[in-house]
């Protein structure tokens, strides 16, 4: 069956207000064309879902007011420090956060990907993070006296949202040993993905890509964004835009310089939009 | 580091009442060289975990098993492993009989370093019934029962693959890797018989190292045995050994375990297996099933 192909904001629409949106980490295929097509579309009360971690993409949804929740292990953009406007949105009190570990988010996909409401997880009982998860409870082991472990609830995403370096008319989107991707869309109710190129032919019938490839059952919609994960990289293909990030990060210090970014990189004056 | 080791070293790490688990399925890539070797050793009690072959029924025949955890013990095209029905049949060992799928969910939970992982399957089934092993559980998110599987940690694996380094990189390209992966990461040491050792350069490349499926890590020992999976098979490079199988099953029914260990197991080594089995040029010529 052939895939849906979607226009970048076509893609975006797809994605409802109140989501719950998973997204990749800066290090692994973030599509940050869909990104900025939902700060294009004003898009609301998103719950992020970071798989395990965060990054640029969430630090701009966030500043864009496209955000309410934040349920990960960890945002942050590396060796640029604290996410501007994420800190900010936590000191403002505009989000609520939700913590938690990255075995805990890999481990609670995977009891979607399954079907089971929860799966155990060590590791939880006696830190903070498990104190502040009243939705994380903790249960027997039932084949050892006096051993309680968490009992981690399914985490099932409404939408999983991810870029890769290639993809074909199907819906086949290879990723590699992105693995997480594939756990996503597994996990997800919908999965959503941009990618560099979509080539002729099947990419299950190449025996060196099937394996890292997800097959189009899981992919909602595919959208052909050559660039798409710019300013950031794309492992093996380019790198991330250094000089655009330090950009980014120094405006994004205040409410008035992430303004001028979105003006300036985002609205309706740019390129993506006028597509 | 030089995980290479002879058979006989490999085996004596293991020690009497451990749980094994062994890789392959059915009459399919199994450790059978490894298994003739527990045979002649004074191991006993071992509680063994496999989707089974005739490793589970020569284990179980020669009195080194005291319990079995399986979901089936088959050569395929001999259904019943005629030793695995005898044991059965005269309670000769404690079971564990689970199905194929809760069989990986136990592997994967001992993986995990989890004591369980719910399921749904096997309700409404004799296997929870005759499993004592198993629990039903609620779960705090839902009104439903669940089947809690319980980790099966195993304290050593043996799996046969095709091509091994000394570090411990095992390859196979056969069509199916079966549970082998799991075996080796749910295992506290995993000893791998290799069709061939290779040098550490051969999986440097993409096309050779795509068909690495576990951590080097995970692996403990590597024992060098071309033809090493003979009787089952280990395919692309040879079939299971049709006409040996049908011997094995015969001698269940007439002259027993004894006389067929007498003819190639005890008092010989692995080379003298081979030659009275044909020879390895045999072995690996054996043609592959065709379906």
């Amino acid at each position: 069956m052939l895939a849906t192909q979607l226009t970048i904001d076509q893609l975006a629409s797809r994605i409802p207000d109140g989501a719950k949106l998973a997204l990749p980490p800066d290090y692994a295929y973030c599509s940050l064309i869909a990104a900025r097509a939902l700060m294009r579309r004003k898009a609301k009360n998103l719950h992020l879902v970071g798989v395990p971690s965060l990054g640029f993409q969430a630090d701009m949804l966030i500043g864009a007011g496209c955000v309410d929740i934040v349920e990960t292990a960890a945002v942050t953009l590396s060796e640029y420090g604290l996410a501007p406007r994420f800190t900010a949105a936590i000191k403002g009190a505009k989000i609520k956060m939700m913590d938690a570990t990255c075995p805990a988010i890999h481990a609670a996909l995977q009891a979607s990907e399954k079907g089971i409401p929860f799966i155990p997880l060590r590791g939880l009982i006696g830190s903070d993070i498990l104190a502040h998860r009243e939705d994380w409870k903790v249960g027997k082991n039932p084949f050892a006296e006096n051993d309680p472990i968490v009992y981690l609830p399914a985490l099932k995403p409404d939408v999983a949202l991810i870029h890769a370096p290639v993809g074909d008319k199907y819906g086949n989107v290879w990723v590699g040993v992105r693995r997480e991707q594939m756990l996503m869309a597994h996990a997800a109710s919908e999965t959503f993905v941009t990618v560099e190129e979509i080539v002729d032919g099947n990419l299950m019938d190449d025996l060196k890509m099937k394996a890292g490839t997800i097959p189009g059952l899981y992919i909602s919609g595919i959208t052909e964004s050559d660039k798409g994960a710019w300013p950031l990289g794309i492992p093996g293909g380019y790198n991330a835009d250094h000089e655009h990030l330090r950009r980014y990060v120094d405006l994004a210090q205040t409410d008035e310089g992430f303004q001028q970014y979105m003006d300036e990189f985002i609205t309706e004056a740019s390129s993506e939009a006028a597509e | 580091m030089d995980k290479i080791v002879s058979a006989k070293d490999a085996i004596a790490q293991i020690s009497d009442g451990m749980t094994v688990g062994i890789g392959g399925w059915g009459p399919r890539r199994k450790p059978m060289a490894l298994i003739r070797e527990i045979i002649r050793s004074d191991l006993k009690d071992l509680t063994i975990v496999a989707y089974g072959g005739a490793d589970v029924g020569m284990l179980c025949a020669a009195g080194k098993v005291k319990k079995v955890i399986f979901a089936f013990v088959s050569l395929d095209f001999i259904p019943l492993e005629p030793y695995f029905r005898l044991a059965r049949q005269n309670a000769e060992i404690d079971i564990m009989e689970i199905d194929e799928g809760m069989l990986l969910l136990g592997l994967r939970a001992a993986a995990w370093k989890i004591p369980f992982i719910p399921t749904s399957v096997g309700l409404g089934t004799d296997v929870i019934k005759n499993a004592s092993d198993l629990a039903i559980i609620n779960s705090p998110y839902d009104e439903k029962e669940w089947v809690a599987m319980p980790a099966l940690k195993l304290d050593v694996s043996l799996v046969h693959v095709d091509k091994a380094d000394k570090r411990g990189v095992c390859q196979i390209k056969g069509p199916d890797l079966y549970m082998d992966d799991w075996f080796a990461r749910a295992a506290e040491m995993t000893i791998a018989s290799c069709e061939e050792t290779v040098h550490s350069d051969y999986f440097s490349g993409a096309d050779e190292a795509r068909f690495v499926h576990w951590e080097r890590s995970e692996t403990s020992a590597v024992v060098p045995i071309s033809g090493g999976a003979h009787p089952s098979s280990c395919a692309p490079f040879y079939g299971f050994d049709v006409e040996h199988f049908k011997e094995y099953n015969a001698s269940a029914k007439e002259g027993g375990f004894d006389a067929y260990s007498g003819s190639y197991i005890d008092g010989k080594d692995e080379s003298e297996y081979q030659e009275a089995v044909g020879g390895l040029d045999a072995i690996i010529s054996l043609p592959l099933p065709v379906y």
